[in-house]
């Protein structure tokens, strides 16, 4: 137990200097063996870290307070408590409900625009040009929504982000449409299998009789392999790639594919490819699209950018990429994932 | 008298005699120094598991409400081990009640545990002299080679780094541990034997 206290101590002491930034490469050394001995230590640094750019002094301050009332109710008047927090209960009331009704009609229309959160999971992602299109068409119609609620105090919903906001990220959006629609083209090996709004691409590695191949027979390949894929995984056979062969000879690299299969990646991707901090900051918004081969041991390697968006983006695509198991190894893929608001 | 000056000065006392304490007359302070001494890991295990300050804080302040039921009726033998236990089924509990639709089959455990191991990677960095950490450091984006630089070459605190490069503190923090993460990716490219 005394073992604990003192490294607990000092362990406390590092993370203090890690958020007030008093702190060097030595002090990260010795935090973390102290954090590799301990799974209490481990854990509690695993979550300070993992919100780098966050100011957790300020809520363990907040903490602080806000639990300081409860130890110390022998010395501290309970009643001076209570009349203070019921002031501040009232205070915080009065300013939160009062607004409200004008907030009413202000905020949906606000949210739509600018802050429109995460597509739920049965409507497409808005890379697809219509959706924002969708989007403009309703901030057209109400334009004067956004600047009729007299107090709505929050930040992100500015009144000045309106259509013009909405013009620019069609932009964008059409943009990264248009360069993966050309894709294909350009570099024959590369199918699109537009499978709903996240676009996965599966990179055909092997040498093709002729090099430009049109993209709705490619398709239709891709589509008879993968059913050629799932017949083979119920028999229980290797996927038979001697079928294909007649058809497309030289198959040297054989396609990975995510356990579990496309949908399954695609819902994850889907539901964790969240935009950066500073990608946000900086209004961006797009795909990223990795080629990679998949080692014995069904981890992507040798993981490269085709299509980069920068901002950390691409790491946290990289990051995503890696948590799925691979099949078969030895194989490769291409994989984008879309990164919007 | 002696015992008077102890009870004034709770947090010379072990746990389990703070603990004992609390039990014996169920008086908050006691609890509440102890709670304190381990607060801060207790947020820090919160901010894993639910990947948002803002929750933490609440969890924090709810397992000390759960802490205060269960300390009085549990024989606790070991309480910093037991409030760890404590505290990490709490944000559990919290974050599949926030997660309950059976797609989500990436639970916390899986997940978080492999972020967590990325972003607390330790980089032993091997002496400069190597060519492809060299060419490593030159790929990265300005400001993560600068903070790594500084960090790891020039022994710098975040603070001294910070005030270089007219940042904050959260942002050197941020882009040392992201330029950690890029050097590794980018060593494990070009040099699969190299080890890091």
């Amino acid at each position: 137990m005394s073992r604990h206290t003192s490294d607990d101590a000092r362990f406390l002491e590092l993370l203090e200097r890690w958020q007030t930034g008093a702190f060097n490469h030595a002090d990260e050394r010795e935090l973390h063996a102290l954090t590799e001995s301990d799974d209490f230590r481990r854990e509690a640094w695993e979550g300070f870290s993992a919100l780098p750019e966050t100011r957790h002094e300020a809520y363990l301050e907040r903490l602080r307070e806000r639990l300081r009332p409860r130890f110390g109710a022998k010395r501290i008047p309970f009643g001076m408590w209570m009349a203070a927090a019921a002031v501040l209960a009232l205070v915080v009331a009065a300013v939160f409900f009062w607004p409200e009704p004008a907030e009413h009609d202000a905020q949906p229309i606000a949210q739509s625009t600018d802050v429109a959160p995460v597509p739920p999971d049965n409507t497409p992602a808005p890379t697809d040009a219509s959706g924002s299109d969708r989007a403009a068409t309703y901030s057209k119609a109400n334009p004067t929504g956004p600047s009729s609620g007299p107090a709505a105090p929050r930040p992100r919903s500015e009144p000045t982000n309106g259509p013009g906001d909405i013009a620019l990220q069609d932009d964008i959006a059409a943009a990264t449409k248009d360069e993966t629609e050309s894709k294909p083209m350009e570099s024959a090996p590369e199918v699109a299998l537009d499978a709903d709004a996240a676009k996965i691409v599966v990179a055909e590695e092997s040498a093709r009789p002729q090099p430009a191949a049109p993209p709705p027979a490619a398709a239709k390949k891709v589509q008879e392999q993968a059913a050629i894929m799932e017949k083979a995984r119920t028999t229980g056979a290797t996927p038979a790639r001697k079928a294909t062969d007649s058809a497309k000879p030289a198959a040297t690299k054989p396609d990975s594919e995510p356990a579990g299969g496309w949908d399954n990646f695609q819902l994850y991707i889907r539901r964790n490819a969240r935009l950066t901090e500073a990608a946000r900051n900086n209004n961006i918004s797009g795909n990223v699209r990795l080629q990679f081969t998949v080692g014995p041991d069904g981890k992507p390697a040798n993981i490269s950018v085709l299509q980069s968006l920068g901002f950390g983006c691409d790491e946290e695509a990289m990051r995503l990429v890696r948590l799925f198991q691979w099949a078969p190894a030895g194989g490769s893929a291409t994989v984008e994932v879309p990164f919007v608001r | 008298m002696l015992r008077f000056f102890r009870s004034d000065t709770p947090s010379q006392q072990s746990d389990e005699e703070l603990l004992a304490r609390y039990q014996a007359g169920g008086e908050a302070r006691y609890l509440g120094q102890l709670y304190e001494r381990y607060m801060p890991m207790v947020y820090g295990v919160c901010v894993k598991i639910l990947r948002d300050p803002g929750k933490a804080e609440d969890a924090v302040m709810n397992i000390y409400e759960e802490l205060t039921r269960k300390a009085k009726e549990h024989q606790v033998e070991s309480f910093r081990g037991w409030l760890y236990v404590l505290a990490r089924n709490h944000c559990l509990m919290e974050w599949r009640k926030n997660h309950r639709r059976p797609t989500d089959y990436h639970a916390p455990e899986d997940m978080v545990h492999y972020d967590a191991v990325e972003a607390a990677f330790e980089v032993e960095l091997p002496a400069a002299a190597d060519k492809s950490l060299e060419k490593c450091i030159g790929e990265l984006p300005q400001q993560q080679r600068q903070s790594v630089v500084m960090f790891y070459f020039e022994e710098k605190t975040y603070k001294e780094i910070a005030e270089l490069i007219a940042e904050e503190v959260g942002k050197v923090r941020s882009y040392i541990q992201n330029g950690r993460r890029n050097l590794k990716i980018c060593l494990e490219k070009t040099s699969t034997k190299l080890k890091i």
